[in-house]
């Protein structure tokens, strides 16, 4: 390491030119990008229509905390309901539901580089590379009347623009790129849609039971899904994709109701995901959904660091500080971080 | 902090009082102490707050400005903190730190808060010109029933058969697409009494504004925040004979807004269409030795609120009856006591089906004044609602005068009043969420002060101040369920509060012709609860939006007919967020109008200019609503009186 930073910098003072001296400062190895280049991101949805939306900074030794990030660094306020942050290459997109808009910062730096307007209700976003991106829409909400389909936006990442709609189910809410395909599940209908990412279009319509909410993808590529409403227990859902999209559902218990979320581990062989305001652990082997929790909490956010294998759950209420709260996989607690309202997800980096 | 607000104070009283060197008496003085003078129009309950802090609000706005919404009336005359989406826009208001939920609303002696909601949006309030204001500082559930834990506003419609025939128009124009029109008429033949007042308000609030929480902070013009609003109100008044009457009240409000979005949200077009229907029967008779009022409502409230497809509809008829007898049991005991049952007809989407609820109380109010310079007060309130039962409130009150002369009084009040709060509709039978074992919230006040009067010459003036401690339990909030993914009614925290509140009127008369009254009113708030800090140590926190200070002060001179009238108010910083993260800033903000009347017979006209946020001040007071910055208004009124015969 220190031999490669040695030859860099000859290279650099060889080079001598102004020009390199900005590409040498910021030497991947050594230099840091920006303050927040790694670290846990937490999702704080705020109160809606409040503005009170924010996003938490945690560096994996807690020695950095910043419950308000975004507003620290651009200094206003990032918006109305914060439902999700995807890092894509160098950035990272924000999807604001109640604001319509994604916000785009540096990834490394947290400053604000653009926007992405023209949305209706965005919710999660996945990327097919660095310049091509969905996002799914609600479009409009069943309690204030809304009856019409959801969609999924098609953006143009260099431009920041909606190049694309393509008109799903109900309530689109989370997604997955597969080997050229796109999944999208429709959590007030009951099925995955499934787009060709080529033509853009929706080829199947893959019928998985009530409430589908969010996937993850295994070790061997099978795609699970979280379903749940609350008029029937819910289930996960294996689909094959090599197989004709195969289904093998796993039912969960009756008693409980409510779908949260899904995440996986750094391996790929362990799902967790909240349900009936508890987590629960699944081997991807396993042959059927467990009977006990392994933490018996609610978990509004819940998210699965891929570099350290620990739990984040996010808990607290709608008009105060929420918590993100450490866990080991074992279902032990670590510690916990005050951060802003309704912690909803975690991303790392 | 205080200091600045001390020294806003005093610049206003200065500017106030050295004005002109007179004054008009326009200030209505609190008729709190006094027994013999309860048969005069002064809300039925006052004289059995005895200790309790009732201020009338000065109603010439109303009078005025036929049409004003209570929203703008209690932002200019009191310290009341009013928490408002944008001009017209939805708007609460607060008592001693408290929520809108907590400030009981009654007309007539009816409690008009929407039963869903359990608060009452003061933009949908635009009261008739006749129509007497009140505002009771702080618990009196006794009193005021359900939800008057921080306070209540009480309107009432005063009975008077004063020979009479009147008629009056007006036509208002202003800035951002700012029109008024009022029409009414008063009728009275010393039998027959009949009132009507029609306003029409409409504003298309396209001011432009500063987004400050999009990049790089454009100046944008306000969208989707255009209202209109019908008001018509109806009374008749009949002398059945010497002993008895019966009277008729209507007061029907169509309000269509757009509904502005804040800075930081998207435009979704969103609307929302109120229709408030309130209807009211009152008999009341002299009837061996007392006096016997039975009463009857029905109310039709219909809120529709849209942002795509079909709208949100929600319909409730509310049926309630009063029935009261009040009598002089001694020459130093008046005691009424009263029964009343409501009933609540709910069609509400969020509710799956139609949902029914009964409630009942009975009250009994006992006012005796021992010696003359003691006035005590006791009042009860025992209510029964299906499925659970609200405490028992009572109130015990007292003055006392220290000092009674020609010039002066001074009086020392106290009082220690429960009050109590019923869950909403919503927070009983909202699926998924609404929780039907909810308790109802309960209350404790606690208050003493001192009142001052004095009227020398030409001057005359009254200031009281308070101060006072509270708590509220089982405060009743939203969070998320266990079962995760909806949000669930829960008796969550408890709050405790303590504060100041200073009041002062007054009037002067230096010359024949010149007159100048002025007042000014502080309040100071604290209300906290408990909540972990970021070491999950409990910590007090101020409750969001409750300013620890407010000042709201005016002042008028008139003079042959010409009047020049100032208002401003301080609010101090008040926190977004219940745990003190994020904050609005301090703001000042000031009115002035100038207004001539000319009188031609029994005709007269009234000419009248107003600027709103004269400094242009940009203000919000909830996080990142718009609010106008400096307007215009010209009002022109013409009004015709016969010449009263009798007099």
């Amino acid at each position: 390491m220190k031999l490669t930073y040695f030859k860099k910098s000859f290279l650099c003072v060889l080079a001598g030119g102004t020009l390199l001296t900005t590409s040498c400062d910021s030497n991947e190895d050594n230099a840091p990008k920006g303050a927040y280049e790694h670290g846990v991101f937490i999702t704080n949805e705020g109160q809606f229509t409040h503005t009170n939306a924010e996003v938490s900074y945690l560096s994996r030794d807690t020695t950095t905390f910043i419950p308000e990030l975004f507003k620290q660094v651009n200094n206003r306020p990032l918006g109305d309901a914060a439902q999700s942050m995807t890092f894509i290459g160098d950035k990272a997109y924000i999807a604001v539901n109640n604001s319509e808009k994604i916000e785009v910062v540096d990834a490394y730096t947290f400053a604000s580089t653009g926007v992405i307007n023209g949305l209706k209700i965005p919710r999660y976003m996945a990327a097919l590379n660095t310049t091509k991106a969905y996002v799914t829409e609600h479009v409009g909400y069943p309690y204030l009347g809304y009856t019409g389909t959801g969609r999924v936006a098609v953006l143009d990442l260099t431009t920041n623009t909606v190049t694309k709609t393509i008109n799903v189910g109900l309530q689109p809410e989370g997604l997955l790129l597969h080997n050229g395909l796109l999944y999208v599940a429709n959590s007030d209908d009951n099925t995955i849609s499934v787009i060709n990412t080529t033509t853009d279009a929706v080829v199947a319509s893959l019928p998985v039971g009530e409430a589908p909410k969010h996937l993850v993808l295994d070790a061997s590529n099978k795609i699970w899904v979280l379903r749940g409403g609350y008029s029937a227990p819910g289930a996960l859902v294996k689909i094959d994709p090599a197989n004709n999209h195969a289904l093998t559902t796993y039912g969960f218990a009756p008693g409980e109701l409510g779908a949260g979320q899904l995440t996986i581990n750094g391996a790929k062989n362990t799902l967790y995901y909240s349900y009936g305001g508890k987590v629960y652990a699944m081997s991807t082997s396993a042959t059927a959904a467990p009977g006990t929790a392994l933490i018996n909490r609610n978990a509004y956010g819940l998210g699965l660091d891929p570099e350290t294998n620990l739990l984040y759950l996010g808990v607290g209420g709608y008009n105060s500080n929420g918590w993100a709260v450490r866990y080991q996989t074992s279902g032990a607690v670590i510690d916990s971080f005050q951060v802003r309202i309704l912690p909803n997800g975690f991303s790392f980096r | 902090m205080l200091q600045r607000v001390l020294f806003f104070a005093g610049l206003l009283c200065g500017m106030g009082l050295l004005a002109s060197p007179a004054l008009h008496a326009q200030t209505h003085l609190p008729d709190t102490v006094h027994l013999h003078e309860v048969r005069v129009a002064v809300p039925r309950y006052t004289r059995y707050a005895a200790g309790a802090r009732v201020q009338t609000v000065d109603t010439l706005l109303l009078k005025r400005q036929p049409g004003i919404t209570l929203a703008e009336v209690l932002q200019q005359r009191s310290p009341l903190y009013l928490k408002s989406y944008g001009n017209g826009m939805l708007a609460t208001v607060t008592f001693r730190g408290t929520s809108a939920s907590h400030t009981a609303v009654l007309w007539n002696g009816f409690n008009i808060a929407l039963p869903t909601l359990g608060e009452s949006d003061f933009a949908l309030l635009p009261p008739s010109p006749n129509t007497t204001v009140a505002l009771q500082h702080g618990a009196s559930g006794a009193l005021h029933g359900t939800g008057a834990i921080g306070g209540a506003v009480v309107l009432e419609n005063p009975v008077t058969f004063t020979p009479r025939q009147t008629v009056r128009v007006q036509q208002e124009w202003g800035s951002f697409g700012h029109s008024r029109t009022a029409a009414s008429g008063s009728f009275s033949n010393g039998r027959l009494a009949l009132t009507t007042a029609f306003t029409r308000t409409a504003a298309d609030n396209d001011f432009r504004f500063r987004n400050t929480t999009a990049f790089g902070a454009p100046l944008e013009t306000q969208q989707n925040a255009a209202f209109d609003q019908n008001s018509f109100a109806q009374e008749l008044h009949y002398k059945l004979n010497q002993e008895q009457r019966l009277s008729v009240r209507g007061w029907y409000v169509k309000t269509h807004r757009q509904v502005q979005p804040s800075m930081g949200s998207a435009n979704n077009h969103a609307e929302q269409d109120d229709e408030n229907l309130r209807l009211m029967g009152e008999w009341q008779g002299q009837l061996a030795g007392g006096t016997t009022t039975v009463r009857a409502a029905w109310f039709r409230d219909q809120l529709d609120y849209r942002e795509a497809g079909t709208p949100s509809l929600s319909l409730v008829h509310t049926y309630q009856s009063q029935v009261e007898h009040e009598r002089q049991l001694l020459p130093h005991l008046l005691v009424q006591a009263g029964a009343e049952g409501q009933l609540f007809r709910a069609q509400v989407g969020g509710y799956g089906t139609d949902k029914e609820e009964k409630r009942f109380s009975a009250y009994s109010w006992l006012r005796y004044d021992p010696v003359p310079r003691l006035q005590l007060s006791l009042n009860v309130r025992q209510a029964w609602v299906e499925g659970f039962n609200p405490p028992l409130t009572p109130t015990l009150g007292a003055n006392f005068q220290l000092v009674e002369n020609p010039q002066h009084t001074l009086s020392l009040k106290g009082n220690v009043s429960r009050s109590y709060r019923v869950p909403t509709l919503n927070n009983r039978f909202w699926v998924p969420g609404g929780n039907p074992d909810l308790k109802p919230e309960a209350g404790w006040g606690y208050e003493g002060g001192l009142a001052h009067h004095v009227k020398t010459g030409g001057l005359s003036g009254t200031t009281e101040v308070t101060v006072y401690a509270q708590q509220v339990k089982d405060w009743i909030q939203w969070r998320p369920a266990d079962r995760g993914g909806y949000p669930e009614a829960v008796n969550l925290s408890k709050v405790r509060g303590h504060g100041l509140e200073l009041d002062t009127r007054w009037q002067y008369q230096p010359l024949p012709h010149w007159t100048l009254t002025a007042g000014l009113a502080y309040a100071y708030t604290v209300s906290r609860q408990q909540l972990p800090d970021a070491g999950a140590r409990l910590q007090d926190r101020q409750l969001f939006y409750v300013p620890k200070h407010k000042v709201a002060s005016w002042a008028e001179v008139r003079h042959q007919g010409w009047w020049l009238t100032a208002d401003a108010t301080f609010t101090g910083q008040r926190f977004t967020d219940n745990d003190n993260n994020n904050w609005l800033e301090p703001y000042a903000l000031v009115n002035a109008s100038l207004g001539k009347s000319f009188a031609w017979r029994s005709l007269e006209a009234q000419l009248m200019a107003q600027v709103h946020n004269l400094t242009n001040t940009v203000y919000q007071t909830m996080a990142y609503r718009a609010m106008p910055p400096r307007s215009f208004r010209l009002a022109l009124s013409l009004q015709w009186a016969k010449a009263n015969p009798s007099l």
